[in-house]
């Protein structure tokens, strides 16, 4: 600091503050710095508030800045309660304020369909029918229809083909009891899908392996390769397949 | 327990014992592979084009020229390179200055097996001469139509088309195929029986061991019995269920077409033969598809990005399909 120069200090340094230097001026135009502020003399006015106003103000919800306390125990509570206030802030308007509730429903809508869309689109590309009983089912031989070999009384049907002279649908539907049979006692896990040799190779016991082999050949024969087949020979046959049948438990 | 109430009603037994032969013939120089063999016999019997698909060095082409070489046939080979042109498959006319007129030059194409190997690195134009030869079983040149000779089987060998120097053979040339016979490499076991087996061999020309066991003649009879063959109403059906799903299958971008069908009808007729029945059943057409469609059906872009094979896709299509019974 030169001694031609004194010191501008700061207006707090006025107020008992410590003294802050800005800068330094010559000493022959240094004056302290209340020198250099005006007074106000502008006469006041004072305004008050209309209460009719300050009411109108005050009912308007625009204006209620009061936080609703959370009543959120844990974070997922708390996530949505969250995303309800993003929500309602991004919706509420004056043309979709009362609609809020509609659109909540219209919101838990879409996400079902969303989880319906993925469950539908996770079994599609697993090859899963969803929608069809197929894993039970399987064609009618005459009508083409969907039949369930649950639904079906062997007994009564296989009497009847054999009525009608016709061996060749006593035979599948006495092969179809025996995927039955074996189904019901666990050893296969029927599927509509799944051929004779799959079934085969599900059948740990060497002995029914074998019938089945057997029983499998002649089913094949008659229904597949639509060989005629006569009395004696359906009994031959159906004897094959009581023989298996005895096996099973 | 074979207990059989029926008589036969075709004699199957001179081409099973034909099958047996060429088994036994190739089984001799190639180790493992028998489900190879097995559906390259399936399509000479089913008068079909087969393509051989797999990594270099694993007996593809040995595989092919066994087969020609177990047939007494005439057996042409062809190597596909980049620079080949459609008139060295096909023939070209020459000019004859004696007679001042063209002549017609046949080319590798004229004959009963026809080995093409590395058929994908060659480009789609020299592909393309091959499209009425595979079909029809004739070239048309200058006008000229040329009939091959019955038997007329292509086998073609390629590496993977994501392999160095490959093309992709185009949609309408893999249709014609009947199959396509993916050769993995072989397990533990096989590799040293390979080894083994070529360590101790005392000649370097393995395909001298190997002489013709079944001549052109006995191959057209045996086709003729298996068009014969009896296939259930339902189970043609059954094919065509699942042909159609190949067209609606939102993993795939292309389906099978009415040949994809056929073929499996007739390769399907084949397998059943193989297995001494003169019937098909749901098995042999689910044995034979894999082979029929895999080259047929395209992915989407999607699906071969998640690294999805064809034949996973067809597993998917068949359970989604009940078989007839």
């Amino acid at each position: 600091m030169t001694s031609d120069r004194s010191l501008i200090i700061s207006t707090d340094s006025l107020k008992g503050g410590p003294p802050i230097i800005i800068d330094a001026v010559p000493k022959a135009v240094a004056r302290p710095v209340y020198h250099f502020i005006k007074t106000d003399t502008a006469q006041v006015v004072i305004r008050h508030i209309n209460d009719k106003a300050l009411k109108h103000f005050a009912d308007d919800p625009t204006f209620d800045y009061t936080e609703e306390k959370s009543h959120a125990t844990n974070w997922w509570d708390k996530f949505w309660e969250w995303f309800w206030h993003l929500f309602q802030n991004s919706t509420q308007n004056e043309s979709t304020r009362y609609s809020i509730p509609y659109l909540s429903y219209i919101f838990w809508i879409a996400i079902g369909a969303f989880i319906l869309f993925v469950i539908i689109k996770f079994a599609t590309s697993n090859g899963i029918n969803i929608f069809n009983r197929g894993s039970m089912q399987i064609s009618d031989i005459q009508t083409g229809a969907v039949e369930d070999i649950n639904q079906i009384n062997f007994d009564q049907e296989i009497e009847k083909a054999l009525e009608q002279g016709n061996y060749r649908l006593a035979v599948r539907l006495l092969f179809l009891s025996s995927l039955k049979q074996l189904n019901d006692a666990g050893l296969i896990n029927w599927r509509a899908d799944k051929t004779n040799s799959a079934y085969l190779n599900e059948i740990t016991d060497t002995d029914q392996r074998q019938v089945f082999t057997a029983i499998t050949r002649q089913f094949e024969y008659v229904w597949y390769g639509e060989f005629s087949i006569d009395g004696d020979s359906f009994q031959n046959i159906h004897g094959l397949f009581n023989r298996f049948k005895q096996m099973l438990p | 327990m074979e207990q059989d109430f029926f008589e036969q009603r075709t004699d199957l037994s001179q081409l099973n014992e034909a099958v047996n032969l060429i088994k036994t013939t190739l089984g001799k120089i190639i180790v493992g592979q028998q489900d190879t063999i097995e559906l390259l016999i399936t399509g000479l019997l089913a008068d079909g084009h087969m393509l051989i698909e797999g990594v270099p060095g694993i007996a593809k082409t040995l595989t092919a020229k066994l087969l020609a070489k177990s047939i007494d046939a005439q057996f042409s080979r062809i190597q596909f390179t980049p620079d080949l042109m459609p008139s060295d498959v096909l023939g070209t006319s020459i000019f004859n200055p004696k007679t001042a007129d063209f002549e017609f030059k046949k080319g590798p194409i004229f004959g009963n097996i026809i080995l093409i190997d590395e058929i994908n690195r060659a480009p789609a134009k020299t592909q393309a001469a091959l499209f009425e030869v595979m079909e029809e079983r004739q070239i048309t040149i200058d006008g000229h139509s040329f009939k091959m000779e019955e038997p007329f089987v292509v086998l073609a060998t390629q590496n993977p088309v994501d392999q160095e120097g490959t093309y992709r053979l185009p949609e309408a040339q893999l249709d014609r195929f009947l199959f396509k016979i993916e050769v993995k490499y072989p397990t533990l076991e096989e590799e040293i029986a390979i080894i083994t087996q070529q360590h101790q061999q005392k000649t370097t020309d393995q395909l001298v061991e190997v002489s013709a066991v079944l001549s052109s003649q006995q191959i057209i009879e045996m086709r003729k019995q298996i068009r014969n063959l009896h296939v259930e109403p339902r189970l043609l059906e059954f094919t065509a269920k699942v042909i159609q799903e190949t067209r609606k299958n939102s993993s795939l971008y292309l389906g099978g077409s009415p040949r994809a069908s056929l073929a499996i009808v007739n390769a399907s007729k084949a397998i059943a033969a193989i297995n001494g029945r003169d019937f098909v059943t749901p098995e042999d057409i689910i044995r034979v598809t894999p082979s029929v469609l895999r080259h047929r059906i395209m992915l989407t872009p999607e699906k071969e990005m998640e690294g999805i094979s064809p034949d996973e896709v067809v597993a998917q299509i068949f359970q989604k399909i009940e078989i007839p019974r």
